[in-house]
């Protein structure tokens, strides 16, 4: 039987105890966990820690769920927490684009590389933003989760939320044109 | 803001995450200050083993000379016959490492302050096996 990690049954299954119940619940969640985490710090190895900590400690309180809350909710908390307890801010060193010598056909792989080194200098621009503005914009871009949602993950307003999304639009814009 | 959607989208968890979960333990970053604690106390006992005061010296003389300058300890060092004196080493403030040798058989001798309970030999406490009985009794 394939057990789905969305299913109530599986949580309930692993607040038993049940090993295949949370290996469904990690294949389930695992990829988001790990994204949220790579993408607020920047770094793999961090991100790992953090993502190993989250399903560990999941592992362990999975008993205190009680469901007043959705699981997903829950979970994200749990990540945010996580994440901003992350205190040492490791500065990203971002590598400039260095000289390239564009030879006929190999535009797309030119492009592709060129995309690619955006994406890393996004990233390590978003990596120095404040925590708390750098976290919504994790759950805003990462997870597309809507301003009530983050509201609930973060504990605050959605018009906190909002404001928060309008201030690191505008460092994110500031920061990237200097690139 | 197309383009932080493209950058920060979601991606795939490294398959070690699963096996880190199973582990329980995050390995990183204690695995990397217990090695760093590791290598500064052996560079720590390294400089400290470099720069321990020791003589090598069969002279009784010149070794009670050389322990008196460094730790204001006078020990009253015989000349033994059937053991032969190798050097002395300064193990700590108060406390000297006498080398010597039987036969085939190499030993130690500690001196130190007198401490309570400790063997004595004059006004120092001595930590040794029999063989090494003849630097202080002739």
């Amino acid at each position: 039987m394939v057990l789905d990690g969305h299913d109530p049954q599986v949580i309930a299954a692993c607040r038993r105890g049940d090993r295949d119940a949370f290996r469904a619940l990690f294949e389930a969640w695992g990829d988001r966990v790990y994204s949220i985490a790579l993408r607020y710090t920047g770094e793999r190895a961090q991100a790992l820690d953090i993502a190993q900590d989250v399903f560990v400690r999941l592992l362990g309180s999975i008993g205190e769920f009680r469901g007043e809350a959705e699981f997903e909710t829950w979970l994200y908390r749990m990540v945010v927490n996580r994440c901003l307890d992350q205190r040492r801010r490791a500065r990203r060193f971002i590598a400039l684009v260095g000289d390239f010598f564009t030879r006929p056909g190999e535009a797309s792989a030119l492009d592709g590389l060129l995309r690619s080194e955006m994406q890393e200098r996004v990233q390590g621009v978003v990596a120095t933003l404040a925590p708390e503005q750098r976290i919504t914009v994790v759950l805003r871009y990462t997870e597309g989760l809507s301003y009530d949602e983050i509201a609930r993950i973060t504990g605050v307003s959605a018009g906190t939320v909002a404001s928060r999304l309008n201030r690191a639009h505008k460092n994110l814009e500031k920061r990237l044109k200097r690139l | 803001m197309d383009i932080l959607e493209q950058s920060l989208g979601r991606t795939e968890a490294p398959a070690e995450l699963w096996d880190r979960v199973l582990g329980g333990r995050t390995t990183r970053r204690r695995g990397s200050g217990a090695w760093i604690v590791a290598v500064a106390c052996a560079a720590a006992a390294m400089v400290w083993a470099m720069y321990t005061p020791s003589l090598k010296s069969s002279d009784p003389a010149v070794v009670r000379e050389w322990v008196k300058a460094r730790t204001g300890m006078d020990v009253p060092l015989a000349r033994p016959s059937e053991v032969r004196l190798t050097g002395v080493r300064v193990v700590r403030s108060g406390r000297i490492e006498l080398s010597y040798r039987a036969g085939d058989r190499a030993g130690v001798v500690l001196v130190s302050r007198i401490e309570k309970g400790r063997a004595h030999w004059g006004s120092f406490a001595v930590d040794c096996e029999a063989p090494a009985c003849g630097l202080c009794h002739s």
